[in-house]
This record gives C-alpha cells, sequence and structure tokens, in this order.
C-alpha cells in the first residue's frame, strides 16, 4: 500500500531569517522579495502580524505601519541549501525523500514498510518531526493515501488518516486558502465563490492556467490527476572529471572522436564500480588558439551503456566543427543511482510510448541542438508576438482528452515581423484592433488590421511610434 | 432494447453504410498514410474572397488526434510557427504538441524519421510550406512503412506546386485547402482530395467554421 506523508516546514523562508538572527524571535520580522521600499512582504512572523503587517504589502508600506519591523530578503540558493540538508537528513529515516515543486518547505516522504521499525506510523512521524525540530525547523507531519491528501493534511496539522475515501472526503471540504497560490489568485477564486478544494478542483481543466498560470496549474493537475508515481527519492548527484592534454593537437574530427570516446569509456567503468548512471556530460574541447568549445549531452534517461552514449557522442561530433587544432579535452560527468522499476509480469504498455518519445528527444537534441525540442506555452500578455514562449522539453505529455470546440481559421505568426514596404494592392478585411502592450514603459499602440493581397488574408499593424506599418503574419 | 454491451445488427450495418464509409479530412480516414496538403491554385479571379487554410487543416487534424489521446509533433523546418492561442481556439491541448524547430529544411526528414519511428505520437505535422521540400523516395518510401507500422498520419504542408506533388510519387493523399467566406457571415473550409490512392477517386470535404479574432 503506498503510504506518502507530507513535511511541511512552516513558512521556511522565516524560520531560515529567524536561525540566522536568532534574537529576532520576539521582534516582527518579514521576508521580503527585496530590500527596497517597492519589495513585497512575503512572509510574517506572529508578532508582525499582530502589528498589523500582512502579506503582500510593500514593505515601505509594512514599515510605515509598524517601524520597528525587521525586514530581510532569503535568496533561491539559501533555501536549497536548507531544503538539501533536511532531505539528507530525513533520508536517514526513509530511502525515498521528494521535494514539492511548487512549494519549497514541502517534503514528501515514503511511509511505507516502516511500521515494523518503528511500531506504527504515527510512532515514525512522531520521530521524523522531533529530527527536523533538532536542525531547528518547525514542522507539521502528515502521513496520508496521496501525494495531494497529505500535502493538505501537513497544511492543516491534520496528523493521519485512517483510510483513503476519508482522506478524500476531508480534502473536498478543506479550505482552498491552505494551497500555495498567488495572492491575486487567492482573491479570483473568492470572487468566484470558490471556498472549498473540492470546488478548485471542480473547474474546468481548460482554462486554469491561461486563467491563473503555471503554479496554480501545477497545484490543479496533483490534486485532480491520478497519481501514478510513488514518492521518488531524491538522488544525490556525484561530479566525475576526466581530462587528456594531447601531445599533439587533433583537427580530425575522427580523431577527436576516438580520445573522447576513450575517455568516456573510463569515466563509465568507475560509474559502474560506484553503481551509478550518466544523467549528462559536459565537453570542453580547449583549441590552440585560446579559444574553448563546450558541448553538453544528456540521454533520455540516465544510463551507463557505453553504445547509448557514443551514438549521442557521434550524431552532435557529426555538426561540429573547432576553430582550431585541440590541444585539451575535458570531460565533465554527473553521475546519480537510478532506481530500476521492477519487472512486470504483464505488460500494460500503453498505445504511445513515453519513454520511446523520450529517446528519439534526446537523439534529436544530440543531432540538433539542445532547444531544438519545444513546446509551446501561452502567456497572460496582450501583443500577439508575446502571448507565447516556446520552452525546452524533456518529456512528452499526453494531451488531455478534449471536446473539439467549433471551427476557427488558424493564424500564423513570423518569428520577426516584416516590414510592409507599401500598402498598395492590399484590400480591408477587418480592423483596426489597437492593442498596447507595457503602457508604464511607454510601449507604443499597435493597430492591428486584417487585409486580403490576392489569395492571402495579412495580418498587419501600424506601429503608431514610428508610423510603419508591418506584417505580423496571415491567416492560413 | 439490446442489453448492455451488445449492439444490433442493424447498428452495425449502418455502420458500414455508404454514408459512413464516405472520405473525409479525418483523423481515422488519414491514419498510418503519408499525406500532402497544400494551398488551393490560384483562380483567375484574384478578388475572390478565399485564401489558403493549410494551418487550420492541419490544426483539424490536431484536434481529431488530440480526441483521440494521441501526442502530435510539429516540425517547422525553417517555417514560422502557428498562433498557439488560435490552435488553442480550435481545442488543441497544447501541452500535447512537441514542437521540433530546426534551421534547415533538409534536417526535416531525419527528424520526421525519428519522431514516426518511435511509435509515440499518432500525428507527426512537417511544415514545409516556407521551403522547398527535398526528401528523396527512399526515406519516404521509408517514412511511408513506418507510418503504417506505427498507425501515424505523417502530415506535410507544402507550398503550391502546381499540378504535381511536391514530394512525388509516394505520397499517399494529395489535397489542397482553401477558406471561403461564407454567405451568412464566417468561413468555410474547403478541402479537396485530388489524388486518394486509397479510395482511387478525387473527393471533396467543407466545414464551416469563424475567423480568428476580429475576422468572422
Amino acid at each position: 500500500m503506498v503510504r506518502p506523508a507530507c513535511l511541511d516546514i512552516v513558512r521556511l523562508p522565516l524560520q531560515i531569517v529567524l536561525n540566522r538572527n536568532p534574537e529576532w524571535k520576539e521582534r516582527p520580522v518579514a521576508v521580503v522579495s527585496e530590500d527596497a521600499p517597492l519589495g513585497a512582504v512575503l512572509f510574517t512572523n506572529r508578532v508582525a502580524e499582530q502589528a498589523g503587517v500582512q502579506r503582500g504589502l510593500r514593505y515601505a508600506a509594512a514599515l510605515s505601519i509598524c517601524p520597528a519591523l525587521h525586514g530581510s530578503v532569503v535568496g533561491d540558493t539559501e533555501i536549497q541549501n536548507a531544503i538539501d540538508s533536511l532531505v539528507s537528513l530525513l533520508q536517514r529515516f526513509t530511502p525515498h525523500v521528494e521535494e514539492c515543486a511548487f512549494d519549497p518547505g514541502a517534503l514528501w516522504l515514503d511511509a511505507h514498510g516502516l511500521e515494523a521499525l518503528y511500531g506504527s506510523v504515527s510512532e515514525w512521524a512522531l520521530t521524523v518531526r522531533a529530527a527536523v525540530r533538532g536542525q531547528g525547523y518547525f514542522s507539521r507531519i502528515c502521513v496520508g493515501y496521496s501525494r495531494f491528501g497529505s500535502y493538505a493534511g501537513a497544511k492543516r496539522a491534520v496528523r493521519g488518516f485512517q483510510s483513503s475515501a476519508e482522506e478524500r472526503r476531508w480534502v473536498r471540504g478543506a479550505p482552498v486558502s491552505l494551497l500555495p497560490l498567488p495572492t491575486e489568485v487567492e482573491q479570483r477564486l473568492q470572487q468566484l465563490g470558490t471556498t472549498t478544494v473540492g470546488e478548485f478542483c471542480a473547474l474546468p481543466r481548460e482554462g486554469i492556467r491561461s486563467r491563473f498560470g503555471m503554479q496554480t496549474d501545477a497545484v490543479y493537475r496533483l490534486a485532480t490527476e491520478p497519481e501514478v508515481l510513488p514518492v521518488q527519492g531524491a538522488d544525490t548527484p556525484s561530479a566525475l572529471r576526466a581530462q587528456m592534454v594531447l601531445d599533439s593537437p587533433l583537427s580530425s574530427t575522427t580523431a577527436l572522436l576516438s580520445a573522447i570516446e576513450g575517455l568516456l569509456l573510463d569515466l563509465l567503468s568507475q560509474t559502474v564500480a560506484t553503481t551509478q548512471h550518466m544523467r549528462r556530460i559536459e565537453l570542453e574541447l580547449d583549441c590552440e588558439d585560446g579559444s574553448c568549445l563546450r558541448e553538453a549531452l544528456q540521454p533520455a534517461t540516465p544510463s551507463r551503456d557505453a553504445a547509448v552514449w557514443l551514438r549521442l557522442l557521434r550524431l552532435r561530433f557529426e555538426s561540429v566543427q573547432t576553430a582550431a587544432p585541440v590541444q585539451r579535452i575535458t570531460v565533465h560527468v554527473e553521475a546519480a543511482a537510478v532506481n530500476q522499476p521492477q519487472s512486470e509480469l504483464f505488460s500494460t504498455a500503453p498505445r504511445r510510448d513515453r519513454a520511446a518519445a523520450a529517446r528519439a528527444f534526446a537523439l534529436l537534441r544530440a543531432r540538433f541542438g539542445n532547444n531544438v525540442v519545444c513546446r509551446m506555452v501561452l502567456q497572460p500578455e496582450h501583443r500577439p508576438d508575446r502571448r507565447f514562449v516556446l520552452m525546452p522539453l524533456d518529456q512528452l505529455q499526453l494531451p488531455a482528452r478534449i471536446r473539439p470546440a467549433g471551427l476557427h481559421l488558424v493564424r500564423r505568426i513570423l518569428d520577426q515581423p516584416v516590414e510592409l514596404a507599401s500598402r498598395r494592392g492590399l484590400r480591408p478585411a477587418a480592423g483596426p484592433f489597437v492593442v498596447s502592450g507595457k503602457w508604464w514603459e511607454q510601449e507604443a499602440e499597435r493597430h492591428y488590421y486584417y487585409a486580403w493581397r490576392g489569395r492571402q488574408i495579412l495580418w498587419i499593424y501600424h506601429d503608431c511610434d514610428t508610423n510603419r506599418w508591418f506584417i505580423q503574419g496571415g491567416v492560413e | 432494447m439490446p442489453p448492455r454491451g451488445v449492439r444490433s445488427a442493424t447498428t452495425l450495418t449502418s455502420e458500414h453504410s455508404p454514408a459512413a464509409d464516405r472520405p473525409g479530412w479525418n483523423f481515422a480516414e488519414l491514419c498510418g498514410r503519408i499525406c500532402e496538403v497544400h494551398p488551393a491554385e490560384a483562380a483567375s479571379d484574384t478578388t475572390a474572397s478565399h485564401a489558403s487554410a493549410v494551418l487550420t487543416a492541419a490544426v483539424r487534424l490536431i484536434v481529431e488526434a488530440h480526441t483521440r489521446g494521441e501526442p502530435v509533433a510539429w516540425i517547422s523546418a525553417g517555417s514560422p510557427l502557428f498562433f498557439p492561442p488560435d490552435a488553442e481556439a480550435n481545442g488543441v491541448d497544447l501541452d500535447g504538441v512537441v514542437v521540433i524547430r530546426l534551421s534547415e529544411g533538409r534536417n526535416a526528414a531525419v527528424a520526421a524519421d525519428q519522431l514516426v519511428r518511435c511509435g509515440a505520437f499518432g500525428l507527426v505535422v512537417i511544415d514545409f510550406t516556407t521551403v522547398t521540400p527535398s526528401i528523396p523516395d527512399g526515406i519516404l518510401g521509408r517514412l511511408a512503412g513506418l507510418a503504417r507500422g506505427n498507425s501515424v498520419l505523417v502530415l506535410f504542408l507544402c507550398a503550391s506546386g502546381g499540378d504535381h506533388s511536391a514530394l512525388g510519387s509516394m505520397v499517399s493523399l494529395r489535397a489542397s485547402a482553401r477558406s471561403r467566406s461564407g454567405v451568412e457571415g464566417g468561413f468555410l473550409l474547403e478541402i479537396r482530395a485530388e489524388k486518394d490512392k486509397k479510395r482511387g477517386h478525387s473527393w471533396d470535404w467543407t466545414e464551416a467554421g469563424h475567423g480568428p479574432p476580429g475576422l468572422s
């Protein structure tokens, strides 16, 4: 039976500040996004709350309410260091510790099978909590039946659930405020009358990302999608390095490949000895003229299969050209332990294999560059060229089973708008549609139009600042 | 009323009636084949309100692939991309579309070969609308075999190429797509299959819809 437990380090950044400055414990303290008047208050302690300082206020406003307020910034590195030390502590109590992607203070622990050692999961949970307290962090822990259930339970100081049905029932009625949502999203949900987690989960999936952003989407997915994977253990990667100084500099790709392969095979044998798998390699080729060429390779999954690495290496070197003969080769390897999945007695492979897609992506990246495989992510912007970004993609996501909407003609958007030399021959179709971007940066307005040019429907705009016309794309 | 799970013979025969077997621009009809779609040829009257609808035709198939839970790959061989909010308005789940951006058209065949071969995609679209496709028949033949074996629809978007296919004889279906202003507002997507090796005859398919925001 799967028993994920969630350990919630309450307001972790605030606890980091208080551990750093123990003399502030009885004083009003706030964690701010930046040490400047316009910095936002992110977390506050009880004394500051009682003085009227609230999350979301500007630092200057908070200081005007409570002049004795101590504000401090906590960087991502500091938070990550604290989490890393906690993970290594928790690995003494469970083999699998997983970080929460959207809440840095939350960690999932695998509580399965530990009753025999500790008497019961409750005893185990108390031991874990005491150990975390010993490190100077106040925490709450909940042993549940799903990641989301245990997360929600820990946020409300529930220690555990008797059954998965009880967990589901409790979660549905829990207040939505326990979720780590941005303040503005919380306000919008309040306006929509969404007060419980059950009501939040009932919102239509399609609009969550575009309306509320990536973080809310991640929380929503965790809450609504069935869990496929058990708690994933955080591995501790190790770094290996091998270097070869060449007596006579090499310029031929074949000779270079042969030298790199030798280094790589040496490193592979080292990972075999430490039962680790190679996750990523970085090559540094120092040339005679002082230039340095750097290339990074990463397979679909960590591997110590020489054939996989040599294939990626050869694909990448098909397109690599060095400026001058290479005199030194350095190979950096990131290696990590990998949990080998148990063999399945019956094959339940889905129709479309995501692992096969990941292998294909690794080959394409090796051949055409690391940014060649990507996905489109919509952005809450007005200007068409800013409405989406391309993000690198490692794992294929299966599409949600959607209900087709009505047919709409689709526009093509040029990477860079092309200036329209002349408007002769254009027949207006629709417009203008005024789009103003960041007015606070005094960005010029654009007036968008559709216009026929022969058998094409162009999507054009007039830049009011430069008084020039551009083609943004077309309707196809 | 037959018991649950049992289908009446009448239902089964009606599904195989000539009406149900009518060809159409849909995923089931084109799955496992190599298809080419290009803009409809120039009409003599250039003031006529019809335009290329190659992207819309491709997005229509993506929507169908997604309703079946099939992931989609879009290989852009130097061509600008489709505007994603429009695709989403049609019902595309953008998370289920992998975009492969290549700087040179000649690499598209290699990428397509990898993606069709891995069998993880239901639809692979290769956008050649701004570059001249140059895929040898041997590679196309191999793609056709892989597409058939892995039940993948390989769709090439090409620029208008006159009477001849831009890709040669290995293409299983060659179609033209255009949009036309509808009589009661809106637009009609008109697709004409000029060559269909499976059916052996040409056919037409029309669907009514709307323009993008602001152009209805």
